[in-house]
């Protein structure tokens, strides 16, 4: 019983990978205001968001002045 | 009373299981390899971009798909030691924004000295990337932009030099991180399931003694309930090439309706040490008591002898079952 649970469970798994995969549930939908499954690439996060399918900049884009680069120091 | 007994490779108890959780990891494995065929590139390009500003490329056609999405990846090139913020645009054929993703990019090298031991280090993480699915049903023109919102130095200034970047657009490209973390977890509910086929029944009747010779009794058995028979040894350094296994059974009033004498070959463990073990599969038809007993041959090695019976188990693989039937 416990086998057939398991092996159902890695069933289930594989195809919704496979679903979420190749339907790019997390890609940017384009004019979509709704976006519950974006995840970014590279940590390249959205700048901007959907108001009635128009994009709209976020205003966080100023403050990235501060940016200061990556890791300081760390590592060898 | 007379027993029969027969012996019969059987595929019957096989647990089929594993071998679902290992299809739905092939099928994985097939999704993954298919996804490299499926994408098709669309642009690959280098543009420079100065700060402040920001650079478009060629429009190109965004079209709707069952499977996949448009990918952007952008790579910036820049010195060491510096940091740029840039920007994925998406834009109409209008210059209007459709969507756009800020990557905060950057590159450092310096030294490091620990214990006396020294060295140089460089870290970078320069490459963004925006995945485009559309909604609509047609084929719409867009248009991919950088922009280079910031650029500077680790030390705070403001550098106004262009950055180069190395833009890619791939039409059909799939979402291999779902792919990824499937594949880890599908592999564990593989390994898991393999490994409780390997534990499936349950123990009826168990002895360890320091002995050669071993005896248990229970009530076993049905003609749908597969009995696994495994007996450990532990012998010493004076073990010779190879041990005889006698194995009896016994049925509810004492009479042996079952004997056998299995060879088994000295198996190295550790210095001195050799374990041995033995498996065998009855199917005994009629659910009674029924007492085995194993004596190992010859005794003087032998240090500790473990006797362990299961019912109802599964198997991974097809196994040879001797079946006893005293009706």
């Amino acid at each position: 019983m416990l086998t057939k649970g398991l092996a159902t469970c890695a069933l289930v798994i594989a195809i919704a990978s496979i679903v979420a995969a190749y339907t790019q549930v997390s890609a940017l939908h384009l004019r979509q205001d709704q976006q519950p499954m974006y995840w970014s690439r590279y940590n390249t996060r959205q700048s901007g968001v959907y108001r009635d399918g128009v994009w709209v900049p976020l205003p966080i884009r100023s403050r990235y002045t501060s940016f200061q680069g990556g890791a300081s120091g760390v590592g060898k | 009373m007379a027993a029969t007994k027969s012996s019969q490779k059987t595929s019957r108890f096989v647990e089929r299981s594993p071998l679902i959780a290992f299809v739905a990891l092939v099928m994985l494995v097939l999704a993954g390899a298919f996804s490299l065929i499926n994408k098709q590139t669309l642009v690959e390009q280098t543009v420079a971009v100065l700060p402040g500003t920001s650079a478009s490329l060629d429009p190109i056609e965004l079209n709707p798909k069952w499977i996949g999405a448009l990918r952007v990846d952008v790579t910036a090139s820049i010195p060491t030691n510096r940091w740029v913020t840039y920007e994925v645009q998406l834009l109409d054929t209008e210059n209007n924004p459709i969507g756009s993703a800020v990557k905060q990019a950057w590159r450092e090298s310096g030294t490091w000295q620990e214990d006396g031991e020294s060295g140089s280090w460089q870290e970078q993480d320069l490459k963004g990337g925006i995945d485009i699915r559309s909604n609509t049903r047609q084929t719409e023109p867009i248009i991919i932009a950088i922009s280079v919102l910031n650029y500077g130095n680790t030390a705070g200034l403001e550098v106004s030099e262009a950055v180069t970047f190395r833009v890619t657009a791939q039409d059909g490209a799939i979402d291999g991180r779902y792919l990824w973390v499937g594949f880890v977890a599908v592999f564990l509910f593989w390994i898991l399931s393999s490994m409780a086929t390997g534990k499936s029944g349950k123990t009826v009747a168990h002895r360890f003694i320091d002995d050669s010779d071993a005896g248990v009794r229970a009530v076993m058995g049905g003609a749908n309930s597969l009995i696994h028979v495994r007996v450990n040894t532990t012998t010493d350094e004076t073990s010779p090439r190879q041990f005889r296994i006698d194995l009896y059974i016994k049925d509810g009033n004492g009479e042996k309706i079952y004997f056998r004498r299995f060879p088994l070959d000295r198996r190295f463990a550790s210095k001195d040490v050799y374990r041995q073990t033995l498996n065998v599969y009855f199917l005994l038809k009629q659910r009674a008591s029924y007492g085995f007993y194993v004596e190992v041959l010859p005794d003087g090695p032998v240090d500790h002898t473990g006797l362990i019976i299961r019912e109802n188990i599964n198997t991974r693989q097809a196994v040879e079952v001797i079946t006893i039937d005293n009706s």
